[in-house]
């Protein structure tokens, strides 16, 4: 019996199965292409708040998320609204539409006494000329009250 | 201690019991986090998941989770547990991406290969059962990889090596998430560094990620033997270690998976530790005897 015989077929019977459906189906979980890092483009975001003394207010020490799911939403977010993104192309309303939804979704661990506003940064990073750049912009503002809700 | 070509019965229970305990930490962390969908994704575009979480008291959802991970553990009724666990990760997942968070992650098709070992064991299609369960298994997480290089390809082409060197973006993104996250500087100056160690050394990073292509590219060969498996689980660990120390990324839905599928580190402590040990013991008798 050659190599390709029966139990040869069950070998790979689920991974051509799984292949396949992804092809046909596409980002529909459990399927993917599992794209990540599949390029390496000029830029990347990351995202970050602040109180309105501008002092950085950790995701671990004060919100129920984290800083990589927290950027994801931003990327839903663009997506849901029919917004292009990256490469710093979006237009200051966008950001600032996009800035305000994700501050809504954001909830609180451990919250200071003292603040009375949260700030939602941008900052990108950009390789110009063999060198890193890094640009951080005000995305949108939240009174604590509100972000309470 | 010697790997069997085959998966053999023996190493069952240290894949079922791992993957049963992250499978109900996964669906009750999910289900307690989550309350609501607003941007509905996967199956949750097809009704409201988060019903489950809303309407479902939390103690009710924890006693009938333990209940299926326990018969699972205990293979009991294995077509409809495995059926059950698949459905109940499927729409876990889903409803994290209708909250905006895309982890990608292989347990829920592994369940849904486990449950397709046991039809086609129940139509006799296969029998070896002890088998099949883990090397369906391995076909998804092959396949995942597999993916994963045919994705790196279409989208950059063979350029994709070459271009490595914009990893330093990433990477300095990665360290920032963790600094946003702890608040230690020590971060970002870790970051900034590691990001120009690459944009200096080029060639190496174009090197390595020719070789981890590679590596993603071939992984489907492993499925014809449980050894190649085992070394094909050890170089991609060290790829994900690697990925892990340079760029602070862990993608924990598909390594631990791959971790337990493909090497199975809790067999091989239990078994192959005492196998060590009476080796190290012969060998400094033969010394000492000498």
């Amino acid at each position: 019996m050659g190599w390709f015989n029966y139990a040869a077929i069950k070998n790979y019977l689920i991974f051509f199965g799984f292949v396949t459906v992804t092809f046909l189906v596409g980002e529909v979980h459990p399927f993917s292409h599992f794209p990540m890092y599949n390029s390496f483009p000029n830029w990347s975001y990351a995202f970050f708040i602040t109180d309105e003394r501008n002092d950085t207010l950790f995701f671990e020490h004060h919100f129920r998320t984290s800083a990589g799911p927290f950027a994801h939403q931003f990327y839903t977010i663009c997506q849901h609204k029919g917004f292009a993104y990256g490469n710093r192309i979006e237009t200051k309303a966008q950001l600032q539409e996009v800035g305000k939804a994700m501050l809504g979704l954001i909830e609180w661990k451990n919250k200071p006494s003292k603040t009375k506003m949260l700030r939602l940064y941008r900052r990108t990073f950009m390789l110009t000329d063999g060198k890193l750049n890094i640009i951080d912009e005000l995305m949108a503002e939240k009174s604590i009250t509100d972000a309470n809700k | 201690m010697r790997i069997s070509r085959r998966f053999i019965a023996q190493e069952w229970i240290y894949v079922k019991v791992p993957i049963a305990i992250i499978w109900l930490a996964f669906v009750l962390s999910s289900f307690f986090t989550y309350q609501n969908q607003p941007f509905s994704a996967g199956i949750c575009q097809l009704f409201d998941c988060s019903f489950i979480s809303r309407e479902i008291p939390f103690w009710l959802l924890v006693v009938l989770f333990s209940g299926i991970a326990i018969l699972y553990i205990l293979e009991k009724e294995m077509l409809i547990t495995t059926l059950l666990m698949g459905i109940f990760m499927l729409i876990c997942f889903s409803l994290e991406e209708s909250n905006g968070i895309l982890s990608r992650g292989l347990f829920t098709a592994v369940f849904f290969a486990q449950f397709f070992a046991y039809a086609f064991h129940r139509l006799n299609w296969i029998r070896n059962i002890e088998h099949y369960r883990l090397q369906f298994s391995a076909q998804i997480v092959a396949a995942a990889y597999f993916l994963s290089a045919l994705s790196k390809l279409s989208t950059s082409g063979f350029h994709w090596p070459s271009d490595g060197y914009r990893m330093a973006i990433q990477i300095l993104k990665s360290f920032n998430y963790n600094y946003f996250d702890w608040g230690n500087v020590a971060y970002l100056s870790r970051g900034t560094s590691y990001a120009n160690f690459i944009l200096e050394h080029s060639m190496l990073v174009t090197i390595s990620l020719s070789l981890a292509l590679l590596l993603e590219f071939m992984v489907p060969i492993a499925l014809f033997n449980r050894r190649v498996i085992f070394f094909f689980g050890l170089a991609l660990l060290i790829m994900h270690i690697g990925i892990q120390l340079l760029m602070s990324i862990m993608i924990w839905p598909i390594v631990l998976p791959m971790i337990l599928i493909f090497i199975n580190p809790f067999y091989l402590l239990v078994n192959g530790w005492p196998a060590m040990n009476s080796y190290i013991a012969r060998q400094m008798f033969k010394l000492t005897n000498r």
